[in-house]
C-alpha cells in the first residue's frame, strides 16, 4: 500500500507542479467574459481615460461615463473627464479591489480618479464553486483577507466556517488550474470577448433595458414583467429603511479586514495622488447589516452613499427601475448626473485636505 | 452522489481504504453500509425501495430452493416478478401508460379521470429491479443456488459501483466474488485506478463538453440546418458513448480495487460493422439479459422468418421502453428493431450483398462498413436525444434544410466565436478517445489499463500525467448527472 501512496503522491506533486509553471508563464487572464471584453476594450487605449469605475451591476449599468464625463466637464473647464466603467453583475468587494490593484498596478500614469462601489463582501455557496468567475481572483496576497472577511461577515458557526473553507477549495482550484483548461485558451485565442456588452458607446455601461432590447428572448425580459411590481417595491424600500436606521449609523465594522483593506487603498491611491471614492448602492437583504458599518469605517472625503432611501427617493420610483435591485436607463440617467455632482464635491474636499 | 463529484472524490478512497483495514469477516457488513449510504445521498426514501425489493427476492429465492418440483416455484416466481415490475411500473411508467391512454381516450372523446402520480423516479431502479429479477428466474430454473446469506444477497442487490446504472450482474458472477477474500494487491488497485481516470475521462471532459453543442441542437429543432443536426447526431453518439462507457469505467475500476471484476459493458462499439455486432459491444450486460430473459424464451431465432422479425421488434421495443417512459425510447429500440430487422432479411434473401473491395482493401471495406453502421446507429439516436417524437421528425428533416446562421451554434462556433474553443476541444479529446479506442480495439478488445500495464515505465507515467492534466485542466466543472442515471 505504500507504494501505491508513494506513487500516487508523486504523481500528484508533478501535476501540480505543472499547473504551477502554467500559471506563472501564462500571461494573465480574467476568468469572467465581460470584464475580459471591458479589459480588452480598454488596454486598446488606456491613456484615453483618467476615470475608471470598479464594482458589481449597480456600477455596471447605473454609471453612464458619457454623462459623467459630460456633466463634470460642463462644470469644470480646468479637467478634461474621460472615464470607463468596469462594473460586471455579481461582483464581490475583494473582486472589485483585486481589479483596481491590476489597473492601478499596469496603468497607474494614466489613472487619475477611481470609483470602487460596495457589494457583497465574501459571500459564496456552494452553487458558486468551480465557476471561472469565483476562481480568477484568488492570489496568495488576499486569500488570508478573504478568508478573515467571511469568517467575520459571516453569521453562525457552520457558515463561519463553511464560507471560508469554500474559499480555500476555490483557491486550491485556482493552484491545481482545474476546469480552467478551456478558459484560458479562451482567453488567449481572444475569443472570450462579448462586444454587446461594453454598451452602445463602448465605455463598459450597459443599461438593462438595452440588453433586454438586444437579447429579447434573454433572461432579462422576465426580471423586467415578474419583478416590478409597485408593491414589492414598497417593500423593498421599507426594508432599505428599516435596515438603514438600524445600521445606519453603526460604527464598529462587522468586518475589520475588509474596512483594513479599503483604507489601505485609499491610503495607497492618495500616495499615487490618485482619487478614489468608495460608493454605497442602495441594497437589498441583510447587506446592509456589514455594508453600512463597513461603510462608516472610511473617511469622509472619500465617500458617497446612497443608502438611505429617504434621501434619494427617486431610487425607489418605479418609473426609474428596470427590477427590484437595478434602475432602467431613465434612472441610471438622473443617477449618473446626481453621482457626477456628488463625485466633483467629494474631489474638491480631497484637494482641498 | 454521483461519480463525478468532490462528494465521491472522498467516499471512493475512504471506502476503498476502510475495506482492506477492517476485518474479512466484517467486510461484506461495511460494504452494504457503504452502498445504502452511496443510494441514500440522493434521497433517503429510496432505500425503502431496495430494502423491500431484497428482502421480498430473498423470501421467494428461499423458498424456491426449498421446492424441488419446479410448477410449485411458480408463485414464488410470480410473486418476485410481479413485485419488481411492480415497482417499475408504478414509479416509472405509471405516468407514462397514463397519459397514453388519456390520448387515445381524448382522441374519442371519452372522459378520463386517472389522477398523475407525482413521484421522483428512484435512481437505477431500472438496473437493479432487473439484477434482482435475472436471480429469482435464474433460482426458478435451477441454474444458480439461492444465496442463504441475507446481507450477501443484499450486497449482491446493492453492490454501490454498478448500484444505478449497471453494469446488470448476474449473482453466480458477482455473490462469490463479494464473499471472497482478497488482500491488498498494488496491480489490482493500480490497474482500478487506472480505468477509474479513463472514466472521468470520458465523462467530464469528453462527454459533458459534447453535451453544450448536443443540447444547442437537440433543444432548439427549428434552429439549425442540417449540418447542424448531422454534427449535433454525431456529438451526441460520443456524448452518450462517454457518458455511459465513463460512468462503466469508474465503478469497473472501483470494483476492481476491491478485487472484484464486474462485467464489460462495452467493447469499441462504433468499430462493429453490423448492427447485430453492435448490440455485442453496446451495453452488452442489457443486450445479455434481454436475450437470455426475452429473447431466448420468446423462441429466439430457430422460429419461423415471421416470428424472428416479430420477436426482434417485441424485444427491441421493450428495449427501448426500459431506457425510459417516453415514446422516444420506444422508437429508439423500434428503429434498432428495424435495422436488425434489415440486416436478418438481406441476410436470409440476399446472402452475398456484402462490401467487398478484395482482401488487399479489406481494411477499407471494414472502415467503411464501421462509418456506415456508426451512422445508421445515429438514426435512432436521434429519437433518444429528442424530447418527443414529433422533434425528433423535426431533426430528421432539418437534415435537409441549409442553416440559419443567426442561431446555429455550430456553424458560428466553426467560424471563430466565443464556443469555438469547446468545439474544437470537444474533436480534440474524441480523437483522444478513439486513438485509444482503436488501438484496444486492434489488440481484441484488450482493457485500457492491461494495455497501459503492459507498457514501460515512461510511457506509463506519460500516460498518467496527461491524462490528469486532461482531467484536471480540462474538466467541465458543471456536475452533469450521468445520461443513464435517469434510467
Amino acid at each position: 500500500m505504500k507504494k501505491l501512496f508513494v506513487n500516487i503522491a508523486i504523481l500528484l506533486l508533478i501535476y501540480f507542479l505543472i499547473s504551477q509553471i502554467a500559471v506563472l508563464s501564462l500571461p494573465f487572464s480574467w476568468g469572467n467574459t465581460r470584464l475580459n471584453t471591458k479589459y480588452v476594450a480598454y488596454k486598446e487605449q488606456p491613456e484615453v481615460y483618467n476615470t475608471v469605475f470598479v464594482g458589481a451591476s449597480t456600477t455596471y449599468r447605473h454609471i453612464d461615463p458619457t454623462i459623467f464625463d459630460a456633466a463634470l466637464n460642463e462644470k469644470n473647464s480646468d479637467y478634461d473627464y474621460h472615464s470607463f466603467n468596469f462594473g460586471i453583475p455579481a461582483n464581490r468587494t475583494p473582486q472589485s479591489i483585486y481589479t483596481l490593484n491590476y489597473l492601478l498596478d499596469s496603468y497607474e500614469e494614466y489613472i487619475d480618479c477611481v470609483v470602487l462601489d460596495l457589494s457583497e463582501l465574501t459571500k459564496m455557496g456552494v452553487d458558486n464553486l468551480h465557476k471561472k468567475e469565483m476562481i480568477y481572483w484568488y492570489t496568495r496576497d488576499n486569500i488570508s483577507s478573504i478568508i478573515k472577511t467571511s469568517y467575520e461577515s459571516e453569521k453562525g458557526m457552520l457558515n463561519k466556517v463553511g464560507v471560508p473553507a469554500l474559499h480555500v477549495f476555490s483557491y486550491g482550484e485556482k493552484l491545481l488550474m482545474v476546469g480552467m483548461g478551456a478558459a484560458l485558451l479562451e482567453q488567449h485565442t481572444g475569443l472570450n470577448v462579448e462586444s454587446l456588452s461594453l454598451g452602445p458607446d463602448k465605455n463598459g455601461y450597459y443599461s438593462l433595458d438595452q440588453e433586454m432590447k438586444d437579447d429579447p428572448e434573454g433572461d432579462l425580459a422576465v426580471r423586467y414583467e415578474f419583478l416590478r411590481t409597485q408593491d414589492t417595491i414598497d417593500y423593498r424600500t421599507r426594508q432599505c429603511q428599516l435596515l438603514f436606521e438600524r445600521f445606519g449609523n453603526v460604527q464598529k465594522g462587522y468586518s475589520p479586514t475588509m474596512s483594513r483593506e479599503l483604507n489601505k487603498l485609499i491610503k495607497t491611491c492618495n500616495e499615487k495622488d490618485i482619487k478614489i471614492i468608495i460608493m454605497l448602492s442602495q441594497r437589498l437583504g441583510d447587506r446592509y447589516e456589514y455594508l453600512l458599518p463597513l461603510y462608516n469605517s472610511l473617511p469622509e472625503a472619500n465617500k458617497i452613499s446612497f443608502a438611505n432611501p429617504d434621501e434619494y427617493p427617486f431610487l425607489n420610483d418605479r418609473d426609474n427601475l428596470f427590477d427590484l435591485a437595478h434602475l432602467n436607463r431613465n434612472g441610471s440617467v438622473v443617477f449618473t448626473k446626481l453621482f457626477a455632482d456628488l463625485f466633483l464635491e467629494k474631489i474638491q474636499q480631497q484637494e482641498r485636505e | 452522489m454521483i461519480f463525478n463529484s468532490f462528494h465521491f472524490l472522498l467516499f471512493l478512497p475512504c471506502v476503498i481504504f476502510l475495506y482492506f483495514a477492517i476485518p474479512y469477516k466484517w467486510r461484506w457488513l461495511f460494504l452494504l453500509l457503504a452502498s445504502y449510504y452511496f443510494y441514500m445521498s440522493w434521497k433517503p426514501e429510496y432505500a425503502f425501495l431496495i430494502v423491500a425489493s431484497t428482502a421480498i427476492d430473498y423470501y421467494a429465492s428461499m423458498r424456491m430452493s426449498a421446492i424441488a418440483d419446479k410448477a410449485k416455484r411458480k408463485p414464488f416466481l410470480m410473486l418476485s416478478i410481479f413485485t419488481n415490475l411492480s415497482l417499475l411500473l408504478l414509479f416509472k411508467y405509471f405516468n407514462f401508460f397514463s397519459d397514453s391512454a388519456r390520448a387515445v381516450f381524448d382522441s374519442f372523446n371519452i372522459f378520463y379521470d386517472v389522477p398523475e402520480f407525482n413521484l421522483f423516479l428512484p435512481v437505477g431502479i431500472s438496473f437493479y429491479t432487473f439484477q434482482t429479477l435475472s436471480y429469482s428466474i435464474d433460482v426458478y430454473r435451477g441454474t444458480t443456488k439461492a444465496e442463504k446469506h441475507f446481507g450477501f444477497f443484499a450486497l449482491f442487490v446493492s453492490y454501490w459501483p454498478q448500484l444505478v446504472a449497471g453494469p446488470i450482474e448476474r449473482s453466480a458472477d458477482l455473490i462469490p466474488q463479494l464473499k471472497k477474500d482478497f488482500d491488498f494487491d498494488y496491480l489490482r488497485v493500480k490497474q482500478g485506478l487506472i480505468r477509474v481516470l479513463w472514466g472521468f475521462f470520458k465523462k467530464v471532459v469528453v462527454a459533458d463538453r459534447l453535451s453544450i453543442f448536443v443540447q444547442e441542437v437537440y433543444q432548439h429543432p427549428l434552429d439549425h440546418g442540417g449540418f447542424a443536426v448531422v454534427l449535433g447526431t454525431w456529438m451526441f453518439a460520443f456524448q452518450v458513448y462517454c457518458d455511459f462507457s465513463g460512468y462503466c469505467d469508474i465503478a469497473i475500476g472501483s470494483a476492481k480495487m476491491m478485487g472484484i471484476n464486474l462485467n464489460d459493458n462495452f467493447k469499441t462499439p462504433y468499430f462493429s460493422t453490423t448492427i447485430r455486432e453492435f448490440w455485442q459491444r453496446w451495453h452488452i450486460t442489457l443486450s445479455v439479459w434481454i436475450r437470455d430473459y426475452l429473447y431466448f424464451p420468446l423462441g429466439g431465432s430457430r422460429v419461423t422468418y415471421s416470428r424472428l422479425m416479430f420477436n426482434t421488434m417485441l424485444t427491441f421495443a421493450i428495449m427501448g421502453l426500459w431506457h425510459g417512459a417516453n415514446w422516444t425510447f420506444v422508437m429508439f429500440g423500434v428503429v434498432h428493431g428495424v435495422l436488425l430487422s434489415l440486416r436478418r432479411t438481406t441476410d436470409k434473401f440476399f446472402p452475398s450483398f456484402r462490401l467487398n473491395l478484395g482482401s488487399r482493401f479489406r481494411w477499407l471495406s471494414m472502415a467503411l462498413s464501421m462509418f456506415w453502421v456508426f451512422n445508421l446507429t445515429c438514426i435512432p439516436d436521434i429519437f433518444f436525444c429528442s424530447r418527443s417524437v414529433g422533434e425528433a421528425i423535426i431533426h430528421m428533416q432539418s437534415i435537409f434544410t441549409v442553416p440559419n446562421t443567426s442561431y446555429d451554434l455550430i456553424h458560428n462556433a466553426m467560424i471563430g466565436t466565443d464556443t469555438s474553443v469547446q468545439f474544437i476541444l470537444s474533436w480534440l479529446f474524441v480523437g483522444v478517445l478513439l486513438f485509444f479506442d482503436v488501438v484496444l480495439y486492434l489488440r481484441k478488445d484488450m482493457t485500457i489499463e492491461d494495455y497501459i500495464t503492459s507498457r514501460t515505465k515512461p510511457v506509463r507515467w506519460a500516460f498518467y500525467i496527461v491524462l490528469l492534466i486532461f482531467v484536471g485542466w480540462f474538466a467541465m466543472t458543471t456536475n452533469a448527472a450521468f445520461i443513464y442515471f435517469q434510467f
